[in-house]
């Protein structure tokens, strides 16, 4: 075997794992979902039955119901991520697929916000509201942004957000995510990330600071034709 | 309201019979059962004003459920329940037949509005 069939033969094959992966997890996902709605019911129930008499005479419809909008603030909250985790898992069933790439990001940039916030910075986004189509391998570059979030986030100062902002560019996107640099950040982590699956989908990353912003620079080319 | 009986078929046991008791509050005469050949022999046994299916069924897909009411009862009503509308660009198409759809989490509100227009849009003279 050649070397760059078996390049190919280990690219494919690590795609497999990965479509196994998310094959799996958006099973659980639907489990999930059941259990979640399982809950939801029977929380509905339980406020169903507030309204019955013996409810009412005892005086404990209004403690029940307090209990109500707490579970059903968590269930909200659980249907949501289940939702997100779900459209996660879905990434990995095409390597090469036409997608909403706003809709990708979206997804990465809320399933991203705890870990943002736990380093106290908060994440803004733009462009991401508008449907930005293209065909490309959607996991690759979820996975390219998300490290390029990690890479900007460890620069952070927190003194402003982390923008992860998206523009439609002649055959393709640019994804770019900044933040406000700290001011002990070693020169080794203003450069761009490494290993980051570029290759997957033909992408190009650039780096610069700007008014004291360390800023990274996706090219996703539309894949269309090829 | 005059009381509607309603078949409902989702092999999450919990979750299908605490809807059954929240809309016999409601007012329908509600039954349930986990799967298909159970839906079938129910229908066979007792008469329906409408049925909710969910898509994914252990054995007989929701889907082939839906298919065979839909030749042997003309006149029921069918409603589908599924989860892909929380899911992603998994290719999932609504098959034809459905009266309606609704997405997990069911929303009972949603679930009595649907049943009923289409418990009336099946009435006889519609």
């Amino acid at each position: 075997m050649s070397p760059d069939n078996k390049d190919k033969k280990d690219v494919a094959g690590s795609f497999a794992s990965l479509t196994f992966v998310g094959e799996i997890t958006a099973s659980v996902t639907h489990e999930l979902s059941n259990v979640v709605g399982t809950i939801e019911q029977v929380s509905g129930l339980i406020e169903d039955l507030t309204y019955t008499p013996e409810i009412q005479d005892a005086g404990i419809a209004e403690r029940l119901m307090d209990v109500v909008e707490r579970v059903a603030r968590q269930t909200e909250r659980g249907t949501t991520l289940i939702r997100r985790l779900n459209r996660f898992a879905h990434l990995a069933d095409n390597e090469k697929v036409e997608c909403d790439l706003a809709q990708v990001l979206e997804n990465v940039a809320a399933l991203s916000e705890r870990l943002v916030n736990l380093k106290k910075v908060n994440l803004v986004t733009s462009g991401l509201a508008d449907s930005l189509p293209l065909i490309c391998n959607p996991l690759m570059v979820a996975q390219s942004v998300f490290g390029m979030v990690k890479r900007v986030l460890s620069t952070a100062d927190g003194s402003e957000p982390l923008r992860i902002e998206l523009v439609g560019v002649s055959r393709g996107a640019l994804v770019t995510v900044s933040a406000r640099v700290g001011t002990d950040v070693a020169d080794d982590m203003m450069q761009a990330p490494e290993n980051l699956p570029l290759e997957a989908f033909g992408g190009s990353l650039a780096h610069r600071t700007e008014n004291g912003r360390f800023i990274l620079e996706l090219t996703v080319p539309n894949s269309a034709g090829e | 309201m005059s009381e509607y009986r309603v078949l409902l078929v989702d092999d999450e046991e919990e979750l299908v019979s605490t809807l059954v008791e929240r809309l016999e509050y409601r007012g329908f005469s509600a039954s349930y059962c986990t799967n298909g050949q159970d839906a079938l022999k129910m229908l066979r046994e007792e008469s329906y004003n409408v049925v909710v299916v969910d898509l994914k069924l252990p054995g007989m897909s929701g889907v082939d459920l839906l298919q065979t009411i839909r030749t042997a009862y003309p006149h029921l009503p069918v409603l589908m329940v599924t989860g892909h509308g929380a899911g992603g660009n998994d290719g999932f198409q609504p098959p034809d037949g459905a009266f309606a759809f609704l997405v997990k989490p069911i929303n009972i509100d949603e679930l009595v509005a649907k049943m009923t227009e289409a418990i009336k849009a099946y009435e006889p003279g519609q």
